[in-house]
């Protein structure tokens, strides 16, 4: 390692209780050994946990550390990077969640003269936390309590007369504690494993950046070159589903495969996907207005929003593959109107979707059993029917009856409403499954059963494989080797941070990468160091994990899973617990080998 | 042979599936055959220089089983266009 850090090395610590703050400085070695977004905010997260006492931590406790982290290439001119990681403990499954999230508040932090931000404490009353320059500040947010986090940034922004204002906020949902709430910023969400619900708990309305400093690569030159190459590639055939169609467009590919998550996981194809699929809104133009954004830097755009015509366009709701699976397919409803306001409603209440989804799903499924009331919510609480949607989403980000109990996430409200409901809470530690069928994907399945943040596709994105050579049979060997890659790979991505969108641009992502780090930032990085980093950051995590009571026997798959599929191509497969577990020892054999020290 | 199309295939081609000739063929002369027949294919979903697809786009037989450069299928198979699903 040679050379000296370029960007903001400045870590911000602050007391909501106390109202006090300090400023430290990283070094280079911090940056060498964690690179930054997921990889840093991990290392701070787990250095502040070491500060206190021994044993688990609540994550809503006042004590319980939540940390943003920039990425390293962020307000730079490095296409898609613009983007912060978040760390915190998670509500929903007591370990450790990193989450991201993008656009300008990620740039606007790098410009404050941030690396980190690590807020700890409660505050007395709602608050907001303002950084501009120097200066922090701490404003009454209790005028903004109820209030969407849009809603939060157009106040806070006429407050201070400044437009170009940046805001992080909390809808209603994380005010309440819904477990899987929500983390927002400029219209992004960090969405996965109720880190909004721990800024409730603090009692942390919103975070508003004013920054103007100017973010100077170390080699601006090789910087710019570098950074105009992956540009045009980004332009490219290799992102043109998402730039042209959208993610969304995986439904009917997934459904053509057989592996469409379908009513709560008892099915894998859905006869109803072609009336929720996007591209049915769009090649619909007569009645759906298609708006398109993105993040702040990124030539991909790849946000395809879609709204009625006779609609307020402010109703338009991102049509993103797993917000629409989790609200059509898995919950059996085909009426893209009411999947839309679904996607919209949680939004608007700051509720991650696939969790919210999921819940319902799994609602669905009691009520369908008479283990709860099934007109809880007014309309039956029924697979396929739309019309429940609306009111139990509002119910739960209202936290009132029956909602109140779903707000605890599938595992916590099965534990509540017993009669064996755990049988089909569909949850690897606590965290809702995404729309991927984990029957027919061996290696996905054991990187959800892995996953050191419960049931996450983005952290075990083992799927790639799996879907690229569907029905090969690998030994366990090769599985846990597959996982690993594909953990290391993504923990690499979420720490540079780069948009995972842009994967297929690079050629020799390793080497490509560790030249863009080291023209950015200054430090030489070699790619065995990249992966380096990666492995340390993945003990980290494992460490705050076993603080927080974490075995192997969590790494565990919901009982559904075992049982077969009973349509589709895949009629008739089930995860095989015996080569799941031979799987899962070859996973830990694997990466005790190469553990790499700090 | 049918050959159905998801993703950028279909909304380049316009079409779910298309007709393609031939009785039998490999992966390869299906991506020759499919940039002969839909230029807007070409650069996008067929590289007709490597004689394969452009990335995110693969060949799955009946969706479920890859087909490799040089392996024979026949309509029976079902060839598929799609894509790798990925993100969102």
């Amino acid at each position: 390692m040679t050379g000296a850090y370029a960007g903001p090395r400045t870590v911000l610590e602050v007391d909501l209780g106390s109202r006090t703050w300090r400023r430290y400085e990283l070094s280079d070695a911090d940056f060498a050994d964690a690179l930054g977004g997921v990889g840093l905010a991990v290392l701070l997260l787990d250095r502040a946990l070491a500060l206190l006492e021994p044993g688990p931590v609540d994550p809503l406790g006042p004590e319980s550390p939540l940390v943003f982290a920039a990425g390293p290439f962020g307000a730079t001119p490095v296409p898609a990077a613009n983007k912060h990681a978040i760390a915190a403990l998670s509500p929903l499954t007591g370990l450790l969640n990193e989450g991201l999230s993008s656009s300008h508040w990620s740039a606007q932090l790098r410009r404050c003269g941030l690396a980190a931000l690590v807020v700890t404490g409660r505050a007395s009353e709602w608050t907001t936390l303002a950084i501009e320059r120097e200066c922090v500040s701490f404003e009454d947010a209790t005028a903004l309590l109820g209030t969407s986090a849009r809603e939060t940034t157009v106040a806070l922004r006429q407050r201070a007369n400044d437009r170009r204002l940046r805001v992080c906020a909390i809808g209603p949902a994380g005010e309440r504690g819904v477990r899987f709430a929500a983390v927002e910023n400029d219209g992004r969400q960090a969405g996965r494993g109720g880190t909004g619900a721990v800024m409730g708990a603090k009692r942390l309305k919103a975070i508003v950046l004013r920054g103007a400093g100017n973010v100077a690569p170390a080699d601006p030159e090789t910087t710019a070159a570098l950074a105009a190459e992956l540009k045009a590639r980004a332009l490219g055939p290799k992102t043109a589903k998402y730039r042209v169609l959208g993610t969304g467009a995986n439904m009917r590919v997934l459904q053509r495969m057989g592996q469409l998550p379908t009513r709560n996981f008892t099915a894998a194809t859905f006869a109803g996907v072609e009336a929720v699929t996007p591209e049915r809104a769009r090649e619909s133009r007569g009645t759906y207005v298609e708006l398109r954004s993105g993040c702040a830097g990124c030539p991909v755009q790849c946000e395809h929003m879609y709204v009625r015509r006779d609609l307020d366009r402010k109703k338009a709701a991102a049509s993103e593959y797993e917000s629409v699976w989790a609200f059509g397919p898995n919950c059996g409803v085909d009426d893209l109107d009411a999947v839309l306001d679904a996607i919209e409603r949680c939004d608007r209440y700051g509720l991650d979707t696939i969790s919210t989804g999921g819940t319902i799903a799994f609602a669905m499924e009691c009520a369908e059993r008479g283990l709860v009331d099934a007109h809880a919510f007014g309309p039956a609480l029924a697979f396929g029917n739309a019309a429940v949607l609306a009111p139990a989403i509002d119910a739960i980000a209202a936290r009132s009856g029956l909602g109140d109990v779903l707000a605890l996430g599938v595992r916590a409200a099965a534990a509540r409403i017993g009669g064996g409901a755990e049988a089909f809470a569909m949850h690897a530690k606590g965290l809702e499954l995404p729309g991927y069928e984990p029957r027919a994907l061996p290696a996905y399945a054991l990187g959800l059963a892995v996953c050191t943040r419960g049931a996450c596709h983005n952290r075990a994105a083992t799927y790639e494989s799996d879907l690229r050579e569907p029905g090969v049979t690998r030994d366990g060997e090769s599985l846990a080797r597959t996982a690993i890659d594909a953990e290391d790979y993504a923990m690499i991505w979420d720490s540079l941070v780069l948009c995972k969108f842009i994967r297929g641009c690079f050629d020799d992502f390793y080497g490509e990468a560790a030249a863009l780090w080291s023209a950015v930032t200054g430090l030489a990085l070699s790619p065995d160091e990249l992966r380096a980093s990666a492995q340390r950051t993945w003990e980290r995590k494992r460490r705050i994990n076993a603080r927080q009571g974490w075995t192997q026997g969590d790494d565990v798959l919901p009982a559904r899973l075992f049982e077969p599929l009973a349509d589709g191509p895949y009629a008739g497969v089930a995860v095989d617990r015996a080569a799941l577990e031979n799987a899962r020892r070859a996973y830990e054999s694997a990466r005790a080998a190469t553990t790499v020290p700090a | 042979m049918t050959v159905e199309l998801f993703g950028m295939a279909r909304n380049l081609a316009g079409a779910a599936a298309v007709e393609i000739g031939g009785e039998s063929m490999t992966r390869r002369e299906l991506v020759r055959a499919l940039g002969a027949a839909y230029p807007a294919l070409v650069g996008s979903v067929v590289d007709l220089e490597r004689e394969d697809f452009v990335e995110p786009n693969l060949l799955l037989l009946d969706g479920r089983r890859a087909a490799h450069a040089n392996d024979a299928f026949t309509a029976s198979d079902k060839p598929v266009v799609l894509f790798l699903a990925s993100g969102g």
